[in-house]
């Protein structure tokens, strides 16, 4: 692909997500000072497991990850709502392929791919099926991050040999969708915790 | 407790089954990919999708090592008889040169970082074997 192709892509990228941003949050009355501090507080969670789980080298498939910044989404997702992990979602991706140094590289597309279409199918399911649970929530999540990774490799790639990785990742996937499902649900079922997503609380 | 258990598993059955019917057919496809063989000797070497090399790995006697340029470093390939391999890269992940030496016809290797990709076919086309 030609680097201008490439910054185009990347200019539209970045004009879509600020209009999506100004019709989502327009009316929203989510930056009062104890939200702000919550999602700040969520988003550190997000990045720092996000930088945490690329330290583990990719010992099982390619793009091999343990889905623990998920965690953080899907607590929000159930605890906040969704325009809340969206956002957070949005700039976890964004922060954490800048620090990483793969921003607008092929590395960070695909993140920000299978975050796209992972919190996509998250918050279909969750607001279309009310009975789903948190732990299958988490699981289809994991499992079209690496669906929409393998996506963006075999457009990069132009050829389709990437997709012999496909069974595997989605056999890892499911896995650690679960097990970050069981993290979430764990700490959602505790009135401690989901006592910090109530507005009536008092600082 | 073994009732409230059961009890929570059919309010949640419809989810089992879609999670298991994922988890059978991945496992389904792993184990014949894992166990599939293309019979063809030749291993096909792309930069995205335009075809670099072709070799044929049954008629390598010695092994040697070559350069193909990708898109942010040169990846060095080596061959001998019936295997190749990614001997260097300078991508971050190193899952490529990790793989180690493939057997002709087994699973391909890829390198997403820069855009290679080695793989048998058993379509080798009829052209010249280059390198």
């Amino acid at each position: 692909m030609s680097p201008w192709i490439g910054g185009l892509i990347g200019i539209g990228a970045a004009i879509l997500f600020l209009v999506l941003f100004v019709l989502i949050y327009r009316k929203s009355n989510m930056f009062g000072v104890r939200k702000i501090v919550l999602l700040g507080l969520f988003l550190a969670l997000a990045i720092a497991l996000g930088m945490f789980e690329s330290m583990i080298p990719d010992f099982l498939v390619p793009g091999f990850k343990l889905g623990l910044a998920n965690i953080a989404i899907v607590l929000l997702l159930f605890g906040a709502g969704w325009k809340e992990a969206l956002l957070v979602d949005v700039l976890r991706v964004v922060l954490v392929s800048l620090l990483r140094g793969n921003f607008m590289t092929m590395g960070g597309w695909m993140s920000f791919a299978g975050m796209a279409l992972s919190f996509l199918g998250m918050l279909l399911i969750h607001l279309l099926w009310k009975k789903a649970s948190v732990i299958f929530v988490s699981i289809i999540g994991a499992l079209l991050h690496d669906v929409g990774q393998i996506f963006v490799a075999f457009i990069y790639m132009e050829n389709g040999a990437i997709f012999y990785y496909l069974p595997f990742m989605v056999l890892v996937s499911l896995a650690t969708g679960a097990l970050a499902g069981i993290v979430a649900y764990t700490l959602l079922k505790r009135e401690s915790f989901t006592r910090l997503f109530r507005k009536e609380e008092a600082d | 407790m073994a009732s409230k258990f059961l009890d929570k598993l059919r309010r949640h059955v419809v989810e089992i089954i879609i999670v298991g019917s994922i988890l059978a057919a991945s496992i389904t496809l792993a184990v014949v990919l894992s166990f599939f063989r293309v019979s063809s000797s030749i291993a096909i070497i792309k930069h995205h999708n335009e075809t670099i090399m072709k070799v044929d790995l049954s008629k390598e006697n010695e092994e040697r090592h070559f350069q193909v340029k990708g898109d942010f470093s040169f990846v060095t390939i080596a061959v001998k008889k019936d295997y190749i391999c990614i001997e260097h890269n300078d991508c971050p992940s190193q899952y490529c040169v990790n793989e180690g030496w493939v057997k002709s016809g087994e699973k391909p290797i890829i390198c997403a970082y820069n855009g290679i990709s080695i793989y048998f076919s058993e379509d080798s086309g009829g052209s010249a074997i280059l390198g």
